[in-house]
């Protein structure tokens, strides 16, 4: 027993020993062994001082990885270096052993394997924001690590089953770390998981302007969409009754890992491009005179951004003169290109070559500079005179020669001078004022005669009319809290006092007998003075008996006023 | 009648001028060197009457012209530009202000900027400034006089006058918005435009001379522009532009 004890003893402290001298000498570590495409791994080295060749240590090629070097520091007795790796695939991927010599020695640590992924799996429901799974929407880009102007595709996807009332509004960001091209917008029907969506995408061409870790905030997408009642078995009644519903949907932000140029490498010429590009050169004519103007075209076309591409230099012989260039910009699907259109001038004799044009780029695939030529241009210049096809003036011989797009100079000039910027001369708003006076006091004028003409009775009239609207409507309140003491009491004032701005007469005080013999007196048609006899009778009766009316016949009582008082507004 | 056309000559003689106009002979000596082929000396003649406070559009083209002889495209197009917008109506002027803003790169427009920029050839800032101000004018009388006299004939003119107003001020509106309130400026030679306002920040995108920016704001020595036509923007050097 006491042999056992001790063996495994000795295997234990021999264990201990190994991993004591492992961690001595050479260790590896990586901060996970699952990462997102594009997200960035912490590879940090630390190898003993004690060892020799310490400086000729080098980490072994990673093609599956984009390495930079991120901090090497010392710590106690060991020497520790820090790389940023960044995959570039999705996968399973090593990183191989990494080997250091101690006197011939050869010590290797352990190959890591790493997962990548598209998305973790704990964050991909955050990232598809399906917060209702008939309407959803989600943004990607298509490559999740690039460099400095490299052109990316910016995906807003918004898909849903329901119908649509009306065509989505989508907000993009700001893209503030981008410079962003044109947005194209694509929609129709798809199946997702073995269902009918309507999809609607909206791309945009992006391009970074810094390196580091880059976020494109949430796009949101607004929309209208019809929500049928179920109960309903008719299409028709469906389609008619269906309730619009608004949404508003984030989709989720975007992190692109954005690299720098390198500077290794970086040719002379180099503007910017980034991407893949060709460049071709062409003249329009290859046998001229002396003087006639030659059009060289220098188009550039590729997958970048363009618009950092700026004339490639052209180095010409020193008997052909190159004047202005015109520059064309033209994007089309996923290229773009740049024309630059020059006029050269060749000023002697013979066959000359126009030497080939450089154009230098970063190529984000193969990550190195590219240095492309065009072909060398011979050109046959002979000895002759250029006849232009116009007749011109000998002060525009010059302007001919280089092209005949400008106008000549114009000689007859009347020397006249023109004012500065009128606007800002507050003169017209001090001439202005006594205009708007006599306006202000023609205006006052009007109001004034208008004032001293009106007609009284027809005012009278219409102060009548709405105040017995006002009391019909305090009839109508009063039928609703069935207060018949109140609804009568307000019917006969209403129309009692209608009739007296009508035909100014004392209608509030008299008796139903007078009132009848009053209206005789106007074209008012007999069955309207019995209805008003009626109502008149009717508030005399049900106001203060203790005899209860129906809401029904209070409701028959209230439209028969209203419709009395229109009338008898037509009349008198 | 007399008298309301005395007021207003009196009125446009009140608007100060201040500005020695050149003589023929001055004129002519300009025309003379750039004639020679000595375009330095033209661009110096209209430099100085310019200077002088002779406001002209003719004078502006021809030193726009003398410039590009002289192979400065982007003075050449701030001069173009600058007599384009006291004459925008004459041909030669639009044609070479179209052809030098080819040559500095500035794309094509859309059909709604074409439109827009189509309507600012019809007058020029002045002469819009002039129109709405007389039609303010007979605008207040007419209907002044229309709420004195009930005259059908006044009311009649004050309708025509308000629809003409409208047309003119919202013309106005554009122009004044275009030409007073957005500060518009020319790239004076080829330039890097970078993202930050730093001297030793890589540059974003080039422009060509000539190419016509916007002013949106000043830091120190820099500027920070937009394209006038598809909208980027970034830092520029301060001497490397010119405000209209």
């Amino acid at each position: 027993m006491f042999e056992f004890k001790k063996n495994i003893l000795v295997i234990m402290l021999l264990f201990i020993s190994t991993v004591l001298f492992a961690d001595d000498i050479l260790n590896v570590f990586l901060n996970k062994r699952e990462v997102e495409l594009g997200k960035l791994l912490t590879l940090t080295v630390e190898i003993s001082n004690d060892i020799e060749n310490l400086d000729k240590f080098e980490l072994p090629k990673m093609p599956d990885f984009i390495v930079l070097p991120k901090k090497n520091y010392k710590k106690g007795n060991k020497n520790i270096y820090t790389y940023d790796i960044t995959p570039k695939n999705i996968g399973f991927f090593s990183i191989p052993s990494i080997v250091v010599y101690d006197k011939d020695k050869e010590i290797t640590s352990e190959p890591i394997n790493v997962k990548v992924v598209k998305y973790l799996q704990s964050k991909k429901s955050s990232y598809t924001n399906k917060s209702n799974e008939n309407i959803f929407v989600e943004a990607y880009i298509d490559i999740n690590s690039i460099y400095v102007n490299q052109q990316i595709y910016y995906t807003l996807k918004f898909s849903t089953k329901f119908d649509l009332a009306s065509n989505p509004t989508y907000f993009l960001p700001m893209f503030k770390d981008f410079w962003k091209s044109e947005s194209n917008t694509k929609s129709g029907y798809k199946l997702i998981d073995g269902e009918n969506y309507f999809v609607f995408e909206v791309i945009t061409k992006l391009y970074p302007m810094r390196d580091g870790n880059v976020i494109i905030d949430p796009s949101n997408v607004k929309v209208e969409y019809l929500k049928y009642d179920d109960v309903d078995n008719n299409e028709f009644n469906k389609i008619l009754n269906a309730k619009k519903i608004k949404y508003s949907l984030n989709s989720n932000p975007v992190t692109v890992r954005v690299f720098p140029l390198p500077e290794i490498g970086k040719p002379e010429n180099f503007t910017g491009a980034v991407g893949k590009y060709s460049i071709v050169a062409s003249v329009d004519k290859k046998s001229v005179v002396i003087n006639e103007p030659i059009s060289l075209t220098v188009q550039i076309e590729g997958n970048g951004n363009i618009n950092a591409i700026s004339e490639p230099e052209i180095k010409l012989p020193t008997d052909m003169k190159k004047y202005a260039t015109s520059v064309y910009t033209k994007s089309k699907g996923f290229t773009n290109s740049k024309r630059f259109k020059s006029v050269i001038i060749p000023l002697i004799e013979g066959e000359k070559t126009i030497p080939g044009v450089y154009f230098s780029y970063f190529d984000p695939d193969s990550k190195e500079y590219v240095n492309i030529k065009t072909d060398d241009i011979k050109v046959n210049i002979s000895s002759g005179v250029y006849v232009k096809d116009i007749e011109v003036k000998q002060s525009d011989v010059d302007t001919q020669n280089i092209d005949k797009s400008i106008q000549p100079i114009k000689s007859d000039i009347k020397l006249k001078q023109y004012h500065h910027m009128l606007i800002k001369n507050k003169m017209f708003v001090f001439i202005l004022i006594p205009f708007f006076m006599f306006l202000i006091y023609s205006l006052v004028y009007r109001i004034m005669v208008l004032y001293m003409q009106r007609d009284i009775v027809k005012l009278q009239k219409k102060a009548g009319y709405k105040k017995s609207l006002k009391y019909l409507h305090e009839a109508y309140k009063s039928m609703q809290e069935e207060n018949q003491e109140k609804f009568y009491f307000n019917i006969n004032l209403s129309i009692r006092i209608f009739l007296q701005s009508c035909t100014n007469s004392d209608y509030i005080n008299m008796i139903k007998e007078e009132i009848k013999s009053n209206l005789n007196k106007f074209q008012i048609s007999e069955s309207l003075v019995i209805d008003i006899e009626k109502i008149l009778i009717d508030c005399e009766l049900f106001q203060f008996s203790y005899i209860k009316t129906t809401k029904l016949q209070m409701e028959d009582t209230y439209r028969n006023t209203k419709y009395i008082i229109e009338e008898l507004d037509k009349v008198l | 009648m007399n008298k309301v056309l005395i007021i207003f000559l009196l009125f446009f003689s009140l608007i100060p001028i201040y500005a020695n106009v050149p003589t023929q002979e001055q004129l002519s000596q300009s025309l003379e060197s750039y004639q020679n082929g000595v375009y330095e000396n033209s661009i110096k003649e209209y430099e100085l009457m310019i200077l002088n406070g002779f406001n002209n559009p003719y004078i502006y083209y021809n030193l726009s012209n003398s410039y590009y002889r002289n192979n400065d495209i982007g003075r050449a197009s701030l001069n173009i530009e600058r007599a384009l917008r006291l004459a925008p109506r004459d041909k030669d002027i639009q044609y070479n202000r179209n052809f030098i803003a080819q040559l500095s790169g500035e794309p094509e427009q859309n059909i709604a900027e074409h439109i827009v920029s189509k309507l600012q050839l019809i007058l020029s800032l002045n002469e819009l400034v002039i129109i709405v101000f007389l039609l303010t004018i007979i605008l207040c009388i007419s209907i002044g006089i229309y709420f004195l006299k009930q005259q059908r004939f006044f009311l009649n003119i004050s309708i025509i006058c308000l629809v003409l107003f409208f047309l003119n001020a919202g013309l106005l509106c554009l122009k004044a918005y275009n030409e007073v309130i957005l500060e518009e400026a020319i790239v004076l030679s080829d330039t890097q435009v970078k993202n930050k306002p730093i001297k030793n920040e890589d540059g974003a995108f080039s422009v060509l001379a000539g190419r016509k920016v916007i002013v949106l704001s000043e830091l120190g020595r820099w500027v920070n522009i937009k394209l006038s036509v598809d909208g980027f923007s970034g830092w520029i050097d301060k001497n490397s532009i010119e405000k209209i």
